[in-house]
């Protein structure tokens, strides 16, 4: 099997004037957590959106797992956005429904089980919920899929660190070695310890791609260190 | 995938549209109960007034809230937020449009139906009665022009909800193009879209010498009524054809701007 799981080749992308993706390629391989790290309005969101079929790139393509973005990668990528996406009326249960009509490596047990560490009961109503509440909710189904890659944006922005470190072992405990995530994220100290590369994001171009014990080996700094570092305002 | 699709669609809507349906036939219910006690007095009297009018209101306000609500729907589903799920569903975008025009059509055409339902249950001395439907059918089944008169209505009047909800989905697709003003995009598009298909659609009406001769010959809704040759059906002809071309435009109009220019906020 093919290593690289992710790919973009000469991904260009514009909204209107302003250049948001820049002539970008590089690949990401199996069984990685990557965190693909950059100011606001670095090009991180819109990748990971042009990943999912959200938007269309203006030049370039972008293969998951030997297949262009459509119907096929849908089947194999666990999308989070980073905002909240699931229709507010609805019961908890009803949204593990849906899931589980539509996507075939949807695990519905994993997801009660994840429900019921965090104390969240699926009669509930979303829009009963805290926006954290419901940030779990949305982790909780993606990553309740068996999916090939699971790309995350923004995961543990809006919860309670304690969440969050629940959070960062569930990422952990889903790694096998045909999966890969994908995490955008500002909080890059919190997440540096599950990181395995990093992808360092400025102004629509990668300014590096490296792994994270390298970077500790060579540079001798913390990948959050390195960040403030290349960042600097 | 298009019945998973159809599925969850009425399971998010069927509560909003049961709620419309029940209130007609609840005030309907009403409405006849208060002329069936019929205190004497000119308060009540002016209280039955209202409630009738308010319930006639409501038997015109229904199919129209439903059609507003499916878009609604729609618009949050595909543009706002909700469609950052919608658009990783693994799913072909034309089962996701079919899911949700196919979903919108029902529930319009069964609170259409539910009018002349409330009608006869709810009104006193209503303008028709079951004993006059049954006859109106007997009539209509006994001649063959009136059979094909009255399926080629039924089948414009799905024609028509299914191109009217097509047309708000072109010009929702549109209105992607107006970032921060995508609502107003939608709604420039829609009237750019309506005026134009309403003023090709009269111009063919009058330069096709056949159909120019119908509308003289029916230029009134007593003589439509009063039809006995095969008129009517031949300007149903004329306008189904018309009405369905115009639905596979803006079909195509929405399939390609939500699969091919999809820019989510």
């Amino acid at each position: 099997m093919d290593n690289v799981i992710w790919k973009c080749e000469n991904l260009t992308m514009k909204y209107g004037k302003r250049q948001v993706l820049n002539n970008v390629s590089f690949q990401l391989e199996r069984g990685k957590i990557i965190g693909l790290l950059g100011p606001n309005g670095s090009g991180k969101t819109t990748l990971i959106k042009l990943s999912n079929g959200l938007l269309t790139p203006k030049k370039g393509n972008i293969i998951i797992d030997g297949h262009k973005v459509g119907l096929e990668t849908k089947k194999i990528v666990s999308y989070l956005p980073e905002r909240s996406y699931l229709d507010n009326s609805l019961k908890i249960y009803q949204i593990v429904d849906l899931f589980q009509d539509f996507y075939e490596d949807f695990d519905v047990n994993k997801a009660y089980n994840m429900l019921k560490d965090l104390k969240i009961n699926p009669e509930d109503r979303l829009k009963s919920m805290s926006k954290g509440t419901k940030e779990k909710v949305q982790l909780i189904l993606v990553m309740s899929r068996e999916a090939k890659l699971y790309m995350l944006d923004e995961p543990i922005g809006g919860v309670d660190p304690a969440a969050r470190d629940y959070i960062l072992r569930t990422i952990i405990s889903n790694y096998n070695p045909d999966a890969s995530v994908i995490i955008s994220t500002h909080l890059i100290s919190d997440i540096e310890q599950v990181l395995d590369d990093v992808v360092f994001i400025k102004e629509g171009e990668v300014m590096l791609h490296k792994p994270v014990d390298e970077i500790r080996e060579e540079d001798g700094k913390s990948v959050d260190e390195l960040f403030r570092e290349v960042f600097r305002c | 995938m298009l019945g998973k699709i159809i599925k969850h669609e009425f399971k998010a809507t069927y509560k909003t549209a049961l709620t419309m349906i029940l209130s007609v036939l609840l005030v309907g219910g009403l409405v006849r109960m208060m002329d069936m006690v019929s205190f004497d007095g000119t308060i009540w009297r002016i209280i039955e007034m209202i409630m009738a009018v308010f319930y006639l209101l409501l038997l015109i306000a229904v199919p129209v809230s439903m059609f507003v609500v499916s878009i609604a729907r729609f618009y949050r589903t595909m543009v706002k937020d909700e469609g950052y799920l919608t658009h990783t569903l693994p799913v072909k975008k034309t089962q996701l449009i079919n899911g949700k025009l196919i979903t919108s059509v029902i529930w319009i055409i069964i609170s259409i139906m539910v009018i002349p339902l409330s009608l006869l249950i709810n009104v006193k001395n209503s303008i028709y009665t079951f004993r006059d439907i049954a006859e109106l059918l007997k009539l209509v089944f006994s001649n063959s022009t009136y059979i094909m008169d009255c399926v080629m209505f039924i089948l414009l009047i799905i024609v028509s909800i299914m191109t009217s909800l097509l047309l708000c989905y072109a010009s929702i697709g549109m209105g992607q193009m107006f970032n921060g003003h995508r609502l107003a995009g939608s709604v420039l598009f829609y009237f750019i879209f309506k005026y134009a298909f309403s003023f090709l659609q009269l111009f063919l009406m009058l330069i096709i010498p056949s159909v120019a001769d119908m509308m003289n010959k029916y230029d009134t809704v007593n003589k439509i009524l009063m039809a006995e040759d095969n008129g009517i059906l031949a300007l149903m002809l004329f306008v189904m054809p018309f009405q369905i071309i115009l639905g596979i435009i803006c079909y195509l109009i929405a399939y390609w701007r939500f699969s091919k220019k999809l820019n989510l906020e």
